[in-house]
C-alpha cells in the first residue's frame, strides 16, 4: 500500500533548479533509503516534505491525501530527525518528551506510557530523568529519535542520522531503526553511506542532480548491475556516468 | 585588516555600526531641531481686558474662559501652562500654573515668562516714559497753579466769611436797638385798641342819645303842631292866634335846639384819632413783618456762614488732595512706579519634591522597558536558532499557543522584577499602597506590550547578535523618543502624537501620575486604555512575526 507518492516536485534557489520535477513512491511499513552526493537535494525535499519548506511545483500525497491544506492533521503522523539533536538539551529525555507530546496534543498519560516503552526501545530507561546535555553522542541520538516517535507517527522521516557516528554506534542506531520499524512505522531515511543503506533498507532511491535516477530494492541493483559487487559500486558507477 | 575585512564584509556589522547609530543620531537631531519653544501649549484666562501678555514665538496660546476649564486641561498635560491674570485694584496681577512634574519644561516656561512679563513691563514703561515724562511736567505745572488758586479762593473765602461775620454782628446789633423800640410799641398796642373801642363806643352813645333826644323833639314838635292844628276854629280865633302866639314861638324854639342837637352831632367826631389808632396799628403789624424779615435775614446769614465754612473745608480737602497728587507725581517722576504687574507663579499639581521618587517612575520605566524588550528577546533567539524550533514548527501546534506561552513566562520573569520594584517603592519610598493597582495595571499592560514587541523582534531577526543589539537600540531609541531628551510638549503636534503613542512615554506618565502627582485610577482611564490598544496590537504583531518567521523558515 502507497503510504507517501511524490509528483513532480520541483524547487529552484533563484537561478538554480534544486529538485527537478521529483516523482516516487514509499510503500507502507518499509525502509527507504535516499542516498545521493552532498547537494543533491535530499534535505530540500526532506524540508519539504515536512512543510519547512515551500515547494514551485508538484504534489505529495499522503495516505491518497493531499499534504498541502492538511499539514496540520498529517504532521500529526509523521516523525522526523535530523543528523543535528532536535531537542531542548536544558531538559531531560522525559521532559522534552512531555513538551513535544503536548505540542501533539497528546496527554500526560498518555505521553509517559508511551515514553516508557520509547525508553525501554532505545535502551534509555536509566537516563528518563537525565539532562540530555549530560547525554553521550549515541545516546543524544537515540533521544532525538525517541523524542520524534513519541506521538507514534506511521512514518519517521530521518535526514543523515548516522553523520558523526562511529561505525559501531552508528550500527546499534541502525537496529533501532529496525526495531521502529517492526512496530510498523514506515521510514524515510536519507544517507551518503550507501553500506549502511544496502544492508537496513527494503528499497532505495538514487538522487543525481535533483532528480530521482533509480529506484529499486538493494537486491535489485545488485542484479541490474552485476559487474557491482555492491550497491556503493552502483552508485558510484550512476554518479560518474555523465548520461544519467 | 583582517577585522576591518570582516567587518566590511558582513552586513550585519554594518548596519550595527553604522545604521543604528545613524538612525538614533537622526532621530535625536529631529527631535533637537524641532524642538521650539512655540510648541508649547499656553493656557490664558484673561480677566484684565487691557492687558496683553505677548507670548509669540513662546508657545501656542489657547483662550479659555475659566481658570477651571484651563486647569482641567493642566492637568490632563493639554496644555503645558495656565496663565490667570487677574485685576487686583485696577493693576494686572497674573497667577502662572505651572506643570511642576516636569521640572525641565517648568522652568524654560518660568524663565520665559519671567522674560516677558519684564518685557512686557519694560515696553510699558519705555512707551510711556517719554510721555510721562512731558505730560508729568506739564500736570506737575498746572496742579502748583491750581493749588495756588485754591489757595487764592480759600482766602477769599475766609474774607468773605469773616465779612459775614461781621454782617450778622451788625444785624444782631440792629435787632437788639428794634427790639428795644418794637416792644414798646407794640406792649402800646392793646392799649391803643382799647382807646379806639372806647371813643367808638362813646361816639355810638352820643349819636344815640342826641338822635333820642332829637326825636322827642320832634315828637313835641308834631303834637304841638296837631294840637294848634286841631283848635283852629275851634276857639275863636283870637284864643287862637293867641295860642297860636304861644305855641309857634315853642315850634320854633323845639327846631332851635334840634338844629342846636345836629350842630352838636355834627361837631362830635372821633374820627381822626381813630384812623390814626389804626395807623399805629397798622404800623405795628409793619414792624413785626421787618421783625420776622430780620429773623430771616438772621438765619439766612447764618446758613451762609456755615456754607461758607462747608466750602471752606472742601477746598482745604480739595488743596490737601492736590497736595497728595503732587506727592505722587513726584514720586512717579522720581521712578519709583516700575509698571504695577504682579507675577505669581504656583505649582498645578501638589507633586511630591522628592528628587528620588521624581526619578524613581523613569527609573522604573527604563527597568521594565529594558528588562521586558530584552528578556523576550532572547528567550525567543535562544528558542529559535535551536534545533529544537524545527521540530516545535513542524508540530501542529498552532503559532498563538507559542506566543502565549513564551509571553506568559516572559511575564513571570519580569514580574520578579515588578516584585522588586513594589517592595522598594511601597516599603522603602512609603508610595501609599491605595496606589498599587494603577502601579500594578500600568507595569503590566506595558511590560506585556514589550514582551510581545521583544517576541516579534526575536522571531524576525533571527541573528542573536544583530537581533539582541537591535533590542537595546530600540530600548535607547524608546528613550531617546520620550521626555528624556526633549520634553514632548516642545515638539510639532505630529511628533508629540508619535512619542504619545509609545509604550515607553505612556508607562512612563502613568507612573509619574501615581507616585508623583497622586492621581486615581479613574483619570488613568484614558492611557490605561491606550496601553491596552498597544498591547493588542503588539500581540498581533508578534503574531504576524511568527508567521513571517515561519514563512521566512519554509521559504
Amino acid at each position: 500500500m502507497e503510504l507517501v507518492k511524490f509528483q513532480d516536485i520541483k524547487k529552484s534557489f533563484g537561478k538554480k533548479e534544486v529538485l527537478k520535477g521529483i516523482s516516487f513512491s514509499i510503500e507502507n511499513g518499509e525502509i527507504c533509503g535516499l542516498i545521493g552526493m552532498s547537494g543533491c537535494g535530499k534535505t530540500t525535499l526532506f524540508n519539504i516534505l515536512m512543510g519547512l519548506m515551500n515547494k514551485d511545483k508538484g504534489e505529495i500525497f499522503f495516505k491518497n491525501e493531499q499534504v498541502k491544506g492538511n499539514l496540520n492533521k498529517i504532521r500529526k503522523e509523521w516523525g522526523f530527525a535530523t543528523q543535528n539533536s532536535m531537542v531542548f538539551e536544558e531538559l531531560s529525555i522525559k521532559e522534552n518528551c512531555l513538551y513535544f507530546g503536548s505540542l501533539y496534543g497528546l496527554k500526560k498519560k498518555k505521553i509517559k506510557e508511551r515514553l516508557q516503552e520509547l525508553l525501554k526501545l532505545f535502551k534509555l530507561i536509566e537516563f528518563e530523568n537525565e539532562l540530555v546535555r549530560n547525554l553521550s553522542g549515541g545516546m543524544k541520538k537515540r533521544a532525538n529519535l525517541l523524542v520524534s516517535l513519541i506521538h507514534s507517527p506511521s512514518l519517521l522521516i530521518l535526514d543523515e542520522p548516522t553523520v558523526g557516528l562511529d561505525p559501531i554506534l552508528r550500527n546499534i542506531l541502525w537496529s533501532y531503526i529496525k526495531d521502529i520499524n517492526k512496530t510498523g512505522t514506515t521510514i524515510l531515511i536519507s544517507s551518503h553511506l550507501t553500506d549502511e543503506i544496502e544492508q537496513n533498507c527494503s528499497s532505495v532511491l538514487i538522487m543525481k542532480n535533483g532528480k530521482i535516477i533509480a529506484e529499486a530494492a538493494p537486491e535489485e541493483y545488485l542484479k541490474k548491475y552485476q559487474k557491482y559487487k555492491d550497491l556503493g559500486g552502483v552508485f558510484e558507477m550512476l554518479m560518474n556516468n555523465e548520461n544519467i | 585588516m583582517k577585522n576591518l575585512k570582516i567587518v566590511a564584509r558582513n552586513w550585519t556589522y554594518f548596519i550595527v555600526l553604522f545604521i543604528f547609530p545613524f538612525f538614533l543620531i537622526l532621530t535625536s537631531s529631529i527631535l533637537l531641531n524641532s524642538s521650539n519653544l512655540a510648541n508649547i501649549k499656553i493656557g490664558m484666562v484673561n480677566e484684565y481686558p487691557g492687558f496683553y501678555l505677548d507670548t509669540s514665538g513662546v508657545g501656542n496660546t489657547i483662550n479659555y474662559d475659566s481658570l477651571d476649564e484651563c486647569m482641567y486641561y493642566l492637568t490632563n498635560y493639554r496644555v503645558s501652562v495656565c496663565i490667570h491674570v487677574k485685576n487686583i485694584d485696577n493693576k494686572p496681577n497674573i497667577d502662572v500654573y505651572l506643570d511642576n512634574t516636569r521640572r525641565l519644561i517648568e522652568l524654560y516656561v518660568r524663565q520665559t515668562i519671567l522674560d516677558r512679563v519684564f518685557r512686557e513691563q519694560a515696553k510699558n514703561i519705555e512707551t510711556t516714559s517719554d510721555f510721562i515724562d512731558s505730560r508729568m511736567s506739564t500736570y506737575s505745572t498746572s496742579l502748583d497753579q491750581t493749588y495756588n488758586e485754591v489757595l487764592e479762593v480759600e482766602k477769599e473765602l475766609e474774607n468773605e466769611e469773616i465779612l459775614l461775620y461781621k454782617y450778622r454782628e451788625n444785624l444782631t446789633r440792629m435787632r437788639t436797638k428794634f427790639d428795644q423800640t418794637y416792644f414798646q410799641i407794640k406792649n402800646m398796642q392793646p392799649q391803643i385798641k382799647n382807646i379806639k373801642n372806647d371813643l367808638d363806643n362813646r361816639q355810638n352813645d352820643v349819636q344815640t342819645q342826641i338822635n333820642s333826644i332829637k326825636n322827642e323833639i320832634n315828637n313835641i314838635e308834631n303834637n304841638l303842631i296837631k294840637a294848634k292844628n286841631y283848635i283852629n276854629g275851634k276857639i275863636p280865633a283870637n284864643d287862637y292866634l293867641y295860642f297860636s302866639s304861644l305855641i309857634d314861638p315853642s315850634i320854633q324854639s323845639l327846631q332851635n335846639i334840634e338844629n342846636s342837637l345836629n350842630n352838636i352831632q355834627s361837631s362830635y367826631n372821633n374820627q381822626e384819632i381813630i384812623n390814626l389808632l389804626n395807623n399805629v396799628d397798622e404800623m405795628i403789624y409793619k414792624l413785626d413783618e421787618v421783625r420776622d424779615t430780620l429773623d430771616n435775614v438772621d438765619q439766612d446769614l447764618n446758613d451762609a456762614i456755615k456754607r461758607m465754612s462747608n466750602a471752606k473745608n472742601r477746598v482745604s480737602s480739595f488743596k490737601n488732595k492736590i497736595k497728595e497728587m503732587q506727592t505722587e507725581i513726584e514720586n512717579f517722576q522720581s521712578g519709583n512706579n516700575n509698571g504695577g504687574i504682579g507675577l505669581n507663579f504656583l505649582k498645578a499639581f501638589m507633586a511630591t519634591d522628592n528628587l528620588v521618587l521624581v526619578a524613581f517612575p523613569f527609573v522604573i520605566t527604563v527597568i521594565i522597558t529594558f528588562s521586558s524588550l530584552v528578556l523576550s528577546n532572547r528567550f525567543i533567539l535562544n528558542q529559535v536558532n535551536k534545533p529544537s524550533y524545527q521540530r516545535e514548527i513542524i508540530s501542529p501546534t498552532k503559532d498563538v499557543s507559542f506566543i502565549v506561552s513564551d509571553y506568559l513566562i516572559n511575564l513571570f520573569f519580569v514580574s520578579i522584577q515588578v516584585f522588586v520594584l513594589v517592595l522598594i517603592g511601597f516599603v522603602w519610598f512609603g508610595i501609599p499602597i491605595y496606589k498599587l493597582p494603577a502601579f500594578l495595571i500600568s507595569i503590566l499592560l506595558a511590560s506585556s506590550s514589550f514582551i510581545f514587541i521583544g517576541i516579534s523582534i526575536g522571531y524576525l531577526i533571527k541573528s542573536e547578535s544583530l537581533s539582541t543589539l537591535f533590542t537595546i537600540f530600540l530600548v535607547m531609541f524608546l528613550m531617546i523618543f520620550s521626555d528624556m531628551l526633549v520634553y514632548s510638549v516642545l515638539l510639532p503636534t505630529f511628533l508629540k502624537f508619535l512619542i504619545n503613542l509609545s509604550p515607553f512615554v505612556i508607562l512612563n506618565s502613568i507612573l509619574n501620575d501615581t507616585i508623583i502627582v497622586g492621581k486615581g485610577m479613574g483619570k488613568l482611564v484614558l492611557p490605561i486604555f491606550r496601553l491596552c490598544i498597544l498591547v493588542i496590537s503588539s500581540f498581533l504583531i508578534a503574531y504576524l512575526s511568527k508567521k513571517a518567521s515561519r514563512e521566512n523558515a519554509i521559504q
